[in-house]
């Protein structure tokens, strides 16, 4: 079993920790992992690439997220190198079409998305560039994703300081860059993103409620919970959201792993949790109070 | 130990300090402090006289001063593979690293130190606390680099390291097991004149290899300098220590096979390509 096993899909490897010793893999190697050298390490700690973590897997789950990783990435360049001025128009088609092949892996479109929704658009970004290469090349996914930046250009730079301004009023500010990390990964502020395009209340209604993952870190749910109602608030406020459902439900992803969005099944969860079956009463007295709250929530929506 | 340099201050600092401790005031690079002790200079001055004196001696001076001079012209190469080039050369770039999660502590405050023995022992016996700050590179009369560590190399563009790198005469993990040197402190069992700083590099290289460069051509020189033979174990290389980091402004230029790269990796390929081409730093074709 591996203690710990840093990956990162932008250099396509892995330095991990087995047995006291460190080891480094590479995303095509086959045979076994090699000693990893102060040369191996320092040139994967100082590459300025993107490293995830992981703790206690076996080597097949190394090798496998360290190849989902690496095809994230890929897409992501890809992506990014079509809106990139200082290529070649022949390699920012090349690129938008490599990033194309990859979101046809729904998990890998979704990763694209998360990323391109959930940060601000760069400067020096050309979108109108990479829809027209998208368009004139018939690559339909990324000038889906390029043209909804183009029409919504600065939501997702407003979304990040209502995030900012929340965590602020929260006093969450030490963990902001690792709520920051959740809410890119997770796909929230792609969510948001997405329901603010949509002018869809509902869908950010909706969104707020039934959020949850589970990422180990200390009253989590709640806190993400609570920042997520206090900027979907602003949010409504600032964009005027509407009620009407979307016209965009079929281009998103609701079900997927540990995010649920069916309601009916959250519901009868937290029924039973405060039933008493799973839940325990306790915790602070601020904990205590926002369950309070949600509870008066859920049953405000239930009735 | 080295002395603060500033007046008013003077404080002995130990010699992996890059600032003072007392006033902050920038020591050097540590590396390069290292080399530039006294002892250092002159078991290294020692080495290479002798070799001087020697292949004067035997009428080999004109040679040797061939050599010398196109060893002043060497440069220092890091081998990578794809995806790290691309990272180098691209992945740093404002446009794609926007796109980036922030680094969280835990990948900042890892220390593996205290987990990889061997690692530390050689590092550590080398660098002493400084050793993470360090890039390792090969140095290369030719531009080309050591392929069983990636198939691309990168050529180091000489103002980007002169004044921070150092060189050791041959690949760290061989030099402690020739020389035997036992992890601890630096200073007493690390065997002078076997390092040099990067201006001093013809002096290393001369004291390491003239016999070998006296027996063969100009032509093979290259070889001489540095052997790749596809395989870690059996490379035969002076080895580049770069302190701090390096980006992709210290890139002089890129040798690589962009033809054998596999079709679905092109466009990482063509924006390498492109990115240095912009900058008018040069893809050399092999």
């Amino acid at each position: 079993m591996i203690v710990k096993a840093f990956v990162s899909g932008q250099v396509a490897r892995s330095i991990y920790e087995e047995d006291e010793k460190l080891f480094i893999l590479h995303v095509e190697d086959t045979d076994a992992a090699r000693d990893c050298t102060p040369y191996d390490y320092n040139l994967f700690f100082s590459s300025g690439a993107e490293i995830k973590v992981f703790e206690k897997i076996s080597i097949e789950e190394l090798r496998e997220n360290l190849l989902k990783e690496k095809t994230c990435f890929d897409a992501l360049h890809g992506a990014i190198g079509g809106m990139d001025k200082t290529l070649s128009e022949a390699t920012r088609t090349l690129s938008i079409r490599r990033a194309e092949n990859l979101v046809k892996e729904p998990e890998i479109f979704e990763f694209i998305k998360s990323r391109f929704f959930g940060n601000p658009v760069p400067a020096a970004a050309d979108l109108k560039g990479a829809l027209k290469l998208s368009k004139r090349n018939n690559l339909q996914d990324m000038g889906f994703v390029y043209g909804m930046l183009i029409d919504n250009k600065d939501v997702p730079d407003k979304i990040l300081q209502i995030f900012k301004k929340t965590i602020f009023r929260l006093s969450l500010v030490e963990d902001l860059a690792k709520i920051n990390n959740i809410f890119i990964t997770a796909g929230l502020f792609a969510r948001i993103f997405i329901c603010i395009a949509e002018k869809n209340r509902k869908e950010l209604n909706r969104l707020v409620r039934n959020y949850r993952i589970k990422t180990g870190m200390k009253n989590q749910e709640t806190v993400i919970s609570q920042i997520l109602r206090k900027m979907s608030d602003e949010l409504s406020g600032v964009y005027h959201l509407d009620k009407e459902e979307s016209s965009f439900q079929g281009k998103f992803k609701q079900e997927e792993n540990t995010q649920s969005f069916d309601i009916t099944g959250l519901f009868k969860e937290f029924q039973l949790e405060r039933a008493g079956k799973k839940y325990e009463k306790g915790g602070s007295r601020e904990d205590r109070n926002i369950r309070e709250k949600i509870e008066s929530q859920i049953d405000r929506i239930v009735k | 130990m080295i002395k603060c340099p500033k007046i008013k201050c003077g404080y002995e600092n130990p010699l992996a300090n890059e600032n003072c401790v007392h006033c902050g005031t920038f020591l050097g690079f540590p590396n390069v402090n290292e080399c530039l002790q006294k002892e250092e200079l002159e078991a290294l001055e020692k080495r290479y006289k002798e070799k001087v004196d020697s292949a004067a001696g035997n009428g080999y001076d004109d040679s040797r001063i061939e050599f010398e001079e196109i060893i002043k012209k060497s440069m220092a190469v890091i081998n990578v593979n794809l995806d790290d080039l691309h990272m180098f050369v691209v992945g740093n770039n404002t446009l794609y690293s926007s796109y980036q999660l922030q680094t969280g502590g835990e990948t900042r405050d890892f220390a593996p130190s205290e987990f990889d023995r061997e690692r530390l022992g050689i590092e550590g016996t080398l660098f002493g606390s400084y050793g993470r700050n360090i890039r390792y590179a090969a140095l290369s009369i030719d531009g080309k680099g050591l392929k069983s560590y990636g198939d691309f190399t990168i050529i180091i563009s000489d103002t980007a390291i002169e004044e921070r790198a150092t060189l050791l005469e041959e690949n760290s993990y061989r030099f402690i097991k020739t020389h035997k040197i036992l992890a601890g402190d630096i200073s007493k069992r690390m065997p002078r004149g076997y390092r040099a700083v990067w201006n001093d590099r013809s002096k290393l290289t001369v004291a390491r290899l003239l016999e070998k460069a006296l027996l063969t051509t100009v032509e093979n020189y290259a070889k001489i300098v540095l052997l790749s033979t596809g395989n870690r174990k059996t490379d035969d290389f002076i080895e580049v220590h770069i302190y701090g980091k390096l980006s992709n402004t210290s890139i002089q230029a890129v040798r690589g096979n962009s033809e054998n790269v596999r079709e679905q990796d092109k466009d990482m390929i063509e924006r390498i390509k492109d990115y240095l081409t912009a900058d008018s730093r040069q893809w050399i074709e092999e």
